[in-house]
Parts: structure tokens; C-alpha cells; sequence
């Protein structure tokens, strides 16, 4: 009973407290961000033309590398502390995070199997690292870490892939692995049978920068509007960056799994007119 | 390089392309392969013990099939034992039958002769006695006809 009512009298102070922070939010804003408009800060997320970052004083790059080398790092290490401590100590019978190194691992090899036996190994590396990079790099904007800008001012470390460049890169990437595997399993026509697909770097390219950006034009928008700043951004920012890191994983390993696996396949001569004819012919006397 | 729409540059696409490539790597020996290995070799011992399995029951399968044939062959080994011994026994009762009739034949012809030759041995016997008494008559009657004579 008494455990009831200060229960209740601690959720009180809690929504007042609430309460007041957004009285006070709403009575000490101002329009934009640092005074920025939206039109600059829309401008900035998609070109990233206006805040560059040093790295390590050898050039200025994009906020977009700094995030994916930070992510690089990030799971290389972790994939190092993996290996050293959880692989050699692996059971038959599963515990949980090997359950879940398992699933990711075998969702992968099954995806490369189904698409391309015979060189599921290469195939499955591939996607295995694009989808965890695409999905724990678009996670990386959740994070918000901050970093001086060239010109000394404070920035938020976007997705990796929200830069078009790192997305090109991706599509560009993803293309030439694919010829890779045309090239192994039909040889030199193999370049022939990828380069059908010419539209493929674009499409996958743009894929990916545009559900990126999609999502962070929504965010923006609805933080350059004072009215939706408090708690809204948070519900759309995350709810947006979990569907598209899964989103877009899973439809970038299907598209390259789908024609790693079309081009690789070993193609059958044509036969000529003739032969088929005599084919027809023999087939036709045996019914 | 710039001058590209849309700040396409491509030192970052190179910069974007080389970062991936040692993430792809890294992440290949680190992570993908060992898990892949050791969930291959799990899988191939899995197998391994599935195909020994399913060997064992299909020799066990045979066995039991070989026993199911011995029964069958014992149960008409059986009937055919019952068979020989029941021919046999009717066999034995035939012979032990004609035996017995031969028996009994041999039994009667023995007391026919038997008789026969007591027969005879009385009739010889008759004989002798007839003679005798013929004898004796005829002394008799010759001894009567000298006392008469003289």
C-alpha cells in the first residue's frame, strides 16, 4: 500500500518535471539550429559539401569516411576480441551469442548456397561483411558522436553510407565482385554476361544513398521544426535508422547473391538451328 | 578530384572502397570463416553420425529379416519332422502288423503240421495195433481150428 503510493507520487514528480523541461524548451527556442537554415542544414546532409574533417592531418574527408573507419575499427576489433575469446570456447549445443554469431553467419552461407554452391565461400564473405557494415554503419548514426569540422565547428557523425560517395563505392564495389564471379565461372565472357547489367552500380548505388538520405531529410525536417523537437525526432530518428539498416542489408546481399549467382553459372552453348532441328526431328520420330 | 555533381569525389569513393576492403578481409578471417568452419564441421559430424546410424538399422533390418527366414525355415523343418516321424510310426505299425499276421500264419501252418503228424503217428500207430490184433485173431482162430483138427 505505502510502496503503491510513492509509486505514484514518483511518477508525479516525474511528469512534472517533464512537464516544465518542455515548457522551458518551448519558451527558450529558437527557429533552426545554430541559426542554420533548413534549406543549409538539407543541403549539407546531402552533398556534405560544407563541413570537411581532417584526417590525421594528411587530407580533409568527408564526415562520412571518419564514421566508417570509426566503424571499421569498431568491428574489427570486435571481431578480433571474438575470435581470440568466444570462437576457441564454442559448444555443440549453443549458448546465446554464439546462437546469435551462428544465425548471422549461417543466414549468410544459406543465402550463398541458394544462389551460388559452388563458390558460397567467396560469396557468403562478401555479404556476410557488406550487410554487417551496412547494417552497423547505419546504426552508427544513433550514436551521435561528435567532431570538429575543418572550419572549428562541432558536427554529428552521419551514417557512412548517407554520403553518395560511400554508397557508389558500395554499388561500385558489389558490381565488380559480381563480374569477379562472372570471370570464375565462365571466364572472360563472364565480363560480357556482367556488363548486360550495366545499370546495376547506379541502381545499387543510388539505392542506397537514397533510402539513407530519405530517412535523414525526414529527421531533419522534423528537428528544424520546434514544435516536433521534443520526443518525435528520437521515435522517427531510430525508427528509421533500424528499418533502413535492416532494409537496406538484406536487399543489398539478395540483389548482389541474386547476380553473383545468375553470372556465375556455367552457360550452356546455343545450339544451332540445325541441330535443334534434328533434335525436333529424332524426338518426334521416337513419339 | 571536384566538379562532379551531387560533391562526387572520387579520392573518397577510392578512400570508401579501401576501408571496406580491409573490413571485408578482416572480417572474413576473423569472424565468417572460423564460424563457417567449425558449423561445417559440426554439420559434417552430424552427418557422419546420421549415415552410421541409418547403416546400423539397416543392418539391423537384414538381421532381423535373416532371424524371420531361420523361423520360417525352422517352423517347416518342424512340419516336416512331424511328417517324416508320423510316416515313420505308421511305417513301424504296418511292418509290426505284417509281422504279426506273418506270425500267426506261421503259427498255424507249425500246429497244422503238428496236428497232421499226430495225425499220422496215430493212424501208424492204429495200424500197427490192427495188425497185431489181426495177428493175434488170425493165431486165435488158427490155435481154435488145431484143437479142432486134433
Amino acid at each position: 500500500m505505502d510502496q503503491g503510493k510513492s509509486n505514484r507520487k514518483a511518477m508525479a514528480v516525474w511528469l512534472a518535471l517533464v512537464v516544465l523541461l518542455f515548457i522551458g524548451a518551448m519558451l527558450t527556442g529558437q527557429e533552426g539550429v545554430h541559426g542554420e537554415s533548413v534549406q543549409t542544414a538539407m543541403r549539407d546532409a546531402v552533398l556534405h559539401d560544407t563541413n570537411k574533417v581532417s584526417l590525421f592531418g594528411l587530407m580533409n574527408v568527408n564526415p562520412a569516411f571518419i564514421s566508417a573507419i570509426i566503424m571499421t575499427a569498431v568491428l574489427l576489433i570486435a571481431a578480433a576480441l571474438i575470435r581470440i575469446f568466444v570462437i576457441p570456447g564454442f559448444t555443440e549445443v549453443p549458448g546465446r551469442f554464439q546462437l546469435i554469431l551462428e544465425t548471422a553467419v549461417g543466414y549468410f552461407t544459406d543465402l550463398a548456397k541458394k544462389h551460388c554452391p559452388e563458390k558460397s565461400n567467396l560469396l557468403g564473405g562478401y555479404i556476410f561483411a557488406a550487410g554487417a557494415y551496412i547494417f552497423t554503419s547505419t546504426l552508427f548514426e544513433l550514436l551521435g558522436v561528435q567532431v570538429i569540422s575543418t572550419e572549428g565547428a562541432s558536427i554529428s557523425l552521419p551514417a557512412p553510407i548517407s554520403d553518395i560517395n560511400a554508397a557508389i563505392a558500395m554499388g561500385c564495389m558489389s558490381y565488380l565482385f559480381i563480374m569477379l564471379g562472372g570471370v570464375l565461372g565462365n571466364g572472360v565472357k563472364g565480363v560480357g554476361y556482367t556488363l548486360k547489367e550495366y545499370s546495376l552500380p547506379i541502381s545499387m548505388s543510388f539505392r542506397l544513398f537514397g533510402a539513407l538520405l530519405s530517412g535523414l531529410l525526414v529527421t531533419e525536417l522534423v528537428y528544424h521544426t520546434i514544435y516536433l523537437s521534443v520526443v518525435l525526432p528520437v521515435v522517427v530518428a531510430v525508427m528509421f535508422t533500424l528499418l533502413h539498416a535492416v532494409i537496406q542489408a538484406y536487399v543489398l546481399t539478395l540483389l548482389v547473391s541474386i547476380y553473383f549467382g545468375e553470372v556465375s553459372e556455367p552457360h550452356k552453348k546455343k545450339k544451332s538451328k540445325a541441330v535443334k532441328d534434328t533434335e525436333a526431328a529424332a524426338e518426334g520420330r521416337a513419339a | 578530384m571536384t566538379g562532379l555533381p551531387l560533391n562526387i569525389d572520387i579520392q573518397q569513393i577510392i578512400l570508401h572502397v579501401m576501408n571496406f576492403v580491409i573490413l571485408a578481409g578482416g572480417l572474413y578471417f576473423l569472424l565468417y570463416k572460423p564460424v563457417r568452419a567449425f558449423m561445417d564441421k559440426r554439420t559434417s559430424k552430424y552427418e557422419e553420425l546420421k549415415a552410421s546410424t541409418e547403416s546400423e538399422y539397416k543392418k539391423a533390418e537384414e538381421l532381423e529379416k535373416l532371424y524371420q527366414d531361420k523361423l520360417k525355415d525352422a517352423e517347416s523343418e518342424i512340419r516336416d519332422i512331424r511328417t517324416r516321424a508320423k510316416k515313420e510310426a505308421e511305417d513301424i505299425i504296418a511292418e509290426a502288423k505284417r509281422e504279426a499276421e506273418a506270425e500267426g500264419k506261421q503259427i498255424l501252418a507249425d500246429a497244422r503240421e503238428k496236428a497232421l503228424k499226430e495225425h499220422n503217428r496215430i493212424i501208424k500207430s492204429a495200424k500197427h495195433d490192427i495188425i497185431e490184433m489181426v495177428i493175434e485173431a488170425e493165431n486165435k482162430i488158427l490155435h481154435k481150428e488145431e484143437k479142432n483138427d486134433q
